[in-house]
């Protein structure tokens, strides 16, 4: 029986070949580069954050006028700021500021829709939470607005376990009658991703709903 | 040996063979996803559809007694689809880890083809002219489809090199296992075989490398055109095969 083996050397060949290929030519990012991303983000945005959260919570109480008033402070203080942020990295800026672009679009439209607030204020949070865009990473795992979405060594949780606790999340009524909506909406476009074996962005979703969870 | 003359119920491997093979389960992951994401009939409801229309297309299959294109063809797809919905429902709905049904079933075709041979003497693909061999023929395929599902899943989630890069990575080892059998004379049943595990993780790249958003690193063509396109390809290759009756073989019954 001198198949097997061979069969196994003609399977395992073209595999050390693949990633032998792989690790030369894309190189995994250093430290020193995460290091430099973070040093180049948009510094303490807190005070923007804090708007976002009071515009969030008016929101959730069904008073759209009110939080579209709040936004508006958002707005202007984004805008002041536009010239120092920009300077600070464009690429940052562009991140939130497109986010910021959606958020006011939904709470300015005729008949706001209170999902599609809820969903844009969550992405506009979690772009001022992280503006150099991706997973922010802390201490290795990989967290998406605050939810940790890889293992220690940077790699994507099975998303499968993911969409299992934000149904639980959903199930057990974690989620405020107000924002389930929306975060089915991230579950549905986890559970898209999923399918198609893409964990790292069905985690992203995933991770986007059950910070809906924590509020 | 006799004269009576019993046809091989499934057919010879030929370059058209395998093109039609890795359309089929291109087409197999498009459309699971498909059905599982838009028809939002759900995962359990599909599986069980899918698996009754599957029945039906054996039953076909079977009553046929000879290879007919369409009927084998048809049986294939389905089962690619079949297969990839078994594996996704052990994940999703049972939570069973990748890592554990990719083990589960390598050992389920080990077992198929270690009954198969103890009843039959022979894993030969040209001498399938029994219901009991073309039925260990086709356990047999159910569980390539499967293993391949999980096996490629497991490959996507644990080095998330892409699409392409799957792609390339499977390519490789069918190349590789190509070259064993014509230049290191690695036994073609084996070769075949494994072969047919390692066309679905690439077919299945290659698909979800189509029918995948920009954004996520695909073409864009969306999970309906891509089905569609390739369907028809199947459809071309099936009419060409049927006329020309290429594939068909016969075999002196014993």
């Amino acid at each position: 029986m001198k198949q097997i083996p061979l069969a196994l050397i003609l399977i395992a060949a073209p595999v050390v070949l693949f990633f032998a290929g792989n690790a030369s030519l894309v190189p995994r990012p250093t430290a020193a580069a995460t290091g430099a991303n973070t040093a180049q983000s948009l510094g303490d945005l807190s005070a923007l954050k804090t708007i976002i959260n009071d515009v969030d919570k008016i929101a959730n109480t069904g008073d759209m006028v009110a939080a579209e008033k709040r936004i508006t402070d958002f707005e202007t203080a984004w805008d002041d700021a536009q010239s120092k942020l920009q300077a600070l990295n464009g690429e940052a800026w562009g991140v939130v500021d497109g986010a910021s672009d959606k958020a006011l679009k939904a709470l300015r439209a005729t008949t706001p829709d209170a999902a599609k607030v809820a969903e844009t204020l969550t992405a506009l949070s979690a772009a001022l939470d992280n503006p150099s865009g991706g997973p922010a990473e802390v201490g290795g795992e990989l967290k998406v607005s605050g939810i940790i979405v890889s293992d220690a060594n940077g790699h994507a949780l099975p998303c499968e376990v993911m969409i299992k606790s934000l149904k639980e999340a959903i199930a057990t009524n974690k989620i405020g009658q107000a924002t389930v909506a929306t975060a089915n909406d991230f579950m549905a476009k986890a559970l898209e991703r999923c399918n198609a074996d893409d964990d790292t962005h069905a985690d992203e979703f995933s991770a986007l709903g059950l910070a809906l969870a924590s509020k | 040996m006799s004269n009576v003359i019993a046809y091989n119920r499934v057919p010879k491997v030929t370059f058209d063979f395998w093109l039609i093979k890795l359309m089929a389960v291109t087409m197999g992951e498009t459309a699971a996803d498909y059905l599982a994401v838009n028809m939002s009939l759900g995962l359990t409801a599909t599986s069980l559809l899918m698996a009754g229309v599957l029945i039906v297309a054996l039953i076909a299959q079977f009553a046929q007694k000879r290879y007919v294109p369409w009927a084998y063809w048809l049986a294939v797809v389905l089962i690619s689809i079949v297969g990839t919905l078994v594996t996704d429902n052990l994940v999703d709905n049972f939570g069973v880890p990748l890592l554990v049904s990719t083990l589960l079933f390598t050992v389920a075709l080990a077992v198929t083809f270690a009954l198969w041979y103890a009843s039959e003497k022979t894993l030969s693909i040209h001498s399938i002219f029994t219901n009991k061999r073309e039925a260990f023929y086709w356990l047999a395929i159910l569980f390539t489809f499967a293993l391949g599902t999980a096996a490629g899943d497991l490959v996507a989630e644990k080095f998330a090199i892409g699409y392409l890069g799957t792609g390339i990575l499977f390519g490789m080892i069918i190349s590789s296992l190509a070259a064993g059998y014509f230049m290191l004379g690695l036994d073609a049943i084996l070769g075949f075989w494994l072969v047919y595990i390692f066309t679905r993780p690439l077919g299945a790249s290659f698909g979800d490398l189509l029918s995948q958003p920009h954004e996520y690193g695909g073409f864009g063509l969306g999970t309906i055109i891509t089905s569609v396109l390739f369907l028809a390809t199947i459809a071309a290759i099936v009419i060409y095969m049927s006329i020309s009756h290429e594939g068909e073989e016969r075999v002196p019954a014993q």
